[in-house]
Formats: structure tokens, sequence, C-alpha cells
């Protein structure tokens, strides 16, 4: 019990609180301050995961230090804005209307979650089965893996960033535009790391199939897709912020809602801190999806090379 | 009826403009049932005379037939256990063997399942079905590779120096094993067999098959009976004198070997 009471991270979130509840130094007529309910929920919400990891550390050393970092920033934050008013109020906004926007623009938030989501998923999984797949096909066939590698390394080292406006006005709407944004964005890098890696596959998981007489859908699909899997799923984080990042650009240009949308109106706006609620909603989502990516490792790869 | 027939055989692997002869003008039969052993030291080419057998290597020249029929890739009819990572990594043992047999028969899930339960017995591994190659020593993962080289029952078996990675403990078991799966069928496989352990060659075979560099040096018929065991081997005088003379073979072949450019050992 001793081990969750008696830390440096615990009296750090007492004095967070404590401050938090403390009146500000100066109500600004044309920046009124929020109420810190928000601020201090957010506060309470990072201590209750705070535990919940430390509970499920061996020796909770890096989890200590982490809070005990996030804690320091968001007391400096504090100080300098709300209590020492020693920022530009227009340009650091204090915690507690920062945190104040999820209360206030939940609605506009989630729709905009919901939205970006959309367009994510259907990209990303749209271009990674067809990376894969076409990737297998080629890789497998030496005739078509000559002809099509070099072709498919020259469109991968195009960045997808380039050609978003491009796609953003050459498309009927928003949705179609950033899908097959996000889609080219890892759909080639896809293909060809899937390509090369079928090229560089154990001689000897091949030879083992072979003399088994497998037929070929059985050795794309129930061999080498198999053996590939690891390599694919290590590759998804990485990938996945690639799209998250070509999505937010194709959101800067052309969208009417979404995560990146929100944050880009707020800057438009002068609202940061919107724009900094925006930056940290994106943060959370994007940690989440990662978590759910190593979940799913964990679940289907139970060996390694 | 799996006769194997080498004709003239040589191989020859290309790689940009070097030309490497692997094999030089090989003529060998096998009869069928028939025990075989081929040994040589490292380079000889007796994996490559193998990979011949197995359909996963073509030769330059000559031929290489099955009841004759030239050998055009791999077949149902042959078997092959390697000496490594011949297991599928993300499948259990019994999923390993059964999908060896779903290869090669329409029969359903539950018959194949049977078929994987009753070999992994067989081979001693009636306890580790479930588990991953990962999670196997050595000498089990060999065992399941012969469960599943066995299950599709081929007429032909090859190994390709299977017992080469593990503690000479666990081979004796393994050899002794081999030889009791063998040994139990009515009509009995052909086995080729590489090594380049002298004392298995003749624990295992009716004949060794002795490879010089490129060709085959010489061959020799092991006369001793059936079953035979490592314990009542060693003591026996006529094996003593066998073992001297392919040594001996062996070592001279090592010795002309560091004379010239390899050194092997």
């Amino acid at each position: 019990m001793k081990k969750y009471v008696l830390n440096v991270p615990n009296l750090l979130f007492l004095a967070l609180v404590t401050l938090s509840s403390l009146a500000p130094s100066r109500l600004d007529a044309r920046n009124p301050m929020s109420p810190a309910s928000a601020f201090v929920g957010a506060i309470i919400i990072v201590e209750i995961f705070f535990l919940f990891k430390l509970k499920r550390s061996r020796n909770g050393m890096a989890v200590k230090d982490i809070a005990t970092f996030t804690y320091a920033s968001l007391l400096l934050w504090e100080l300098l804005t709300s209590k020492l008013d020693i920022l530009k109020y227009i340009f650091v906004p204090a915690p507690e209307n920062v945190f104040y926007v999820f209360v206030k623009f939940w609605l506009v938030i989630l729709s905009g979650f919901e939205r970006s989501m959309i367009l994510l998923v259907s990209g990303f999984s749209a271009a990674l089965f067809f990376g894969v797949l076409l990737g297998i096909l080629v890789g497998w066939t030496p005739r078509l893996r000559n002809a099509v590698f070099p072709v498919v390394k020259v469109f991968s080292t195009v960045p997808a960033l380039i050609y978003t406006p491009y796609l953003v006005v050459l498309m009927p709407t928003f949705g179609t535009a950033s899908v097959l944004v996000i889609f080219l964005g890892i759909f080639w890098s896809t293909l060809m790391n899937t390509i090369n890696d079928v090229g560089t596959i154990d001689k000897r998981i091949i030879d083992s199939a072979r003399i088994l007489n497998v037929k070929t859908n059985v050795m794309l699909f129930q061999v080498i897709f198999p053996y590939l899997l690891p390599r694919i799923i290590n590759s998804l984080s990485v990938q996945l912020n690639i799209s998250v990042m070509t999505l937010n650009a194709a959101e800067l240009i052309g969208a009417d809602r979404g995560m990146g949308y929100f944050v880009k109106r707020s800057i438009d706006y002068a609202n940061y801190d919107q724009a900094i609620a925006g930056i940290i909603f994106i943060a959370i989502v994007l940690t989440a999806l990662n978590s759910l990516i190593l979940i799913a490792k964990r679940r289907l790869v139970k060996w390694q090379y | 009826m799996s006769r194997i027939e080498l004709r003239n055989l040589s191989l020859a692997y290309e790689s940009g403009n070097e030309r490497f002869l692997a094999l030089e003008n090989i003529n060998l039969s096998i009869e069928s049932g028939e025990f075989v052993c081929v040994i040589g030291s490292s380079g000889c080419g007796k994996s490559t005379l193998l990979g011949v057998l197995e359909g996963l290597i073509f030769p330059s020249f000559g031929e290489a037939l099955i009841d004759g029929v030239p050998i055009t890739g791999t077949g149902p009819e042959r078997s092959v256990v390697f000496q490594h990572y011949s297991l599928f990594p993300w499948m259990s043992a019994k999923r390993n063997v059964a999908f060896g047999v779903r290869q090669v028969t329409s029969a359903s899930t539950k018959d194949v399942n049977e078929i994987a339960e009753d070999f992994l017995l067989k081979v001693g591994l009636g306890g580790f079905m479930d588990k991953l190659p990962a999670e196997l020593s050595g000498g089990m993962q060999q065992r399941v590779a012969i469960a599943r080289a066995l299950a599709v029952n081929p007429k032909i078996l090859l190994m390709d120096e299977p017992f080469g990675a593990i503690d000479a403990k666990t081979r004796v078991q393994l050899q002794e094993l081999l030889l009791s799966l063998w040994g139990a069928d009515k009509e009995r496989k052909t086995v080729v067999f590489v090594t380049h352990d002298t004392d298995e060659a003749l624990l295992l075979s009716d004949r060794i098959v002795f490879m010089g560099p490129r060709h085959i040096e010489r061959e020799i018929t092991v006369p001793f009976e059936r079953p035979r065991s490592e314990a009542t081997f060693f003591s026996n005088p006529e094996y003593a004198e066998l073992r001297k003379s392919l040594v001996s073979l062996f070592y001279r072949g090592v010795a002309e070997n560091i004379g010239g450019e390899e050194v092997l050992i």
C-alpha cells in the first residue's frame, strides 16, 4: 500500500489539484477563465492511469518517472499561465481553458473523431489488404517481380503529402480524396516491402513447403502469408502514423470536419485553447490505436523469427 | 516399387559467369526397401545429390529416375527430413503434421487430425501436440519432422543430416526410433540418408555410398543383421574392422583436401 501512496508523483498530484482549485491571478474580460473542473478531471484521470500502470509494472521506476515528468510539466504550465500570468495569455492558454474545451465542444470533437476514423480505417485497411495481397502475388512470380519492383520503388519514394492538395481538388468529395490519399500514402511502401519480404523469405521454409507438395494457393496464403505476418504487424504502427499524417494534411486543405480540421480551424480563428485541446486529442487517439496494434500482435503472433 | 536410379548424372551451379561443378558423372541404383547412407566430407556434393532426389535441384546432364520415371519435381511418394528449420514456426506440432497430410489426401479434418496424432504418438510426442516448434527441443523438433515425413505414407524417405545438430545422447535415441519405425513397416520404405557420421551410417544402413568430391568413391555393403542396436554393435569385431576401413577412407579424403586448396574437416 505504501508503494501506491508515498511517492513523488502523488505529491505533485496533490499540489496540482490544490493549485488549480485556487482562484486564478487575473480575470481577463476578453478571455474569461473557464472553470477548473475539466482540468482537475483530466488530472484525476492521469492519476488513475498512473496507479493502474504502477500496479501492473514490476518496480514502477519508469512509470513514476513518466508521471513525475507529466505532473511537473502541467504544474509549470499552470503556474506560468493562470497563477503567475507570465506567458502571453492569448498565445499560451491556461490548462483550465484547454481542458474545458473537451466539455464545451465534445460533440464537435466526437463527430470529427468519427469522421476521421472512418476515412482512416477505410484507406488504411484497403491499402494494407491490396498491398499485402499484390505484394505476395508479385513477389512470388519472378517475371512480375522483376518488372514491377523497380516501378513500385519509384512510386513509393514520392511522399503522398506532395500531391494531397491536387487529389483534394481532383476527387468529387473530400471523403474520397482523403481515403485515396491515405491509400496512396502507404500502399506503395506496403507493396514494396511485401515484394521484398517474399523475395528474401527463408529458403528452408519454402523448400519444406515444396517437399510437402503444396499447391500454389496454399504456398501463398498458408505458408508465405503467416510467415510474413509478424513483419506486417510490426510495420503497422509506422504505417498508421503515416496515414494519420496524410489524413491530417488533407484535412488542413479541404475538410469540413475531422480531428485535423478542428485544430486547423481553431488556429485560423486564434482559438489556441481549442487548437491545443485538438492536438492533445489526436495524441490520445494515436496512442490508443498503437496500443490496439500491440494487443493484436500479442494475440496473433506467438512466435518470432 | 520404388527403385531409384541415377544415370551419368552431372550437376553444375551457375552464378553469373562462374560455373561450379557439384556432381560429376554419378551412377547409382538403390533398390526398393533399401536403407542407403550417403557419407562424405562437407562440400562433397552429398546434399546436392539428395536435392536432386527431392526434386528441388535439377541435373545438368544425365537422368534421375524413380521406378523408371524421370524426376521433374517434388512428389507425394517422397518425403524429406531436413537438418534444420523444416517445421513451420507458427503451427503447433500437430498442425505441422496435419498440414503435411492435408496436402496429399482429401480426407476430412477429423481423419487428418487423427493421422497426425497417431504419428506424433509413434515418435513419442503424445504430450506435446499443441506446442509450437520454438517450445520444443531440437530433438523433439526432429521427431515432429519425422512424424510429418512418415504421416504422408511415402515410399521413399530422404533424410539430409537429420540428426547432425542433435546432441550425442539424443541422436542415439532418434536413430533407434528411426530404425524401429522403418522396420515396423510390412513394405519397407526406401531410405536415402545423408550423414557425415561413420558410426551413424554403419548402424543404420544396408549399404554405404561413400562420396569423394563430386563423385562416388566407393559403395560398401553393411552385412550386419537387424535389428541392430548401439549396445550390441560396438562389441562386434566385424564392425570394428569395417569402421576402421571407413574411417581411413574418410580421412584419406580429408588429407588430400588439406594438400589442395580446400580444407574440409
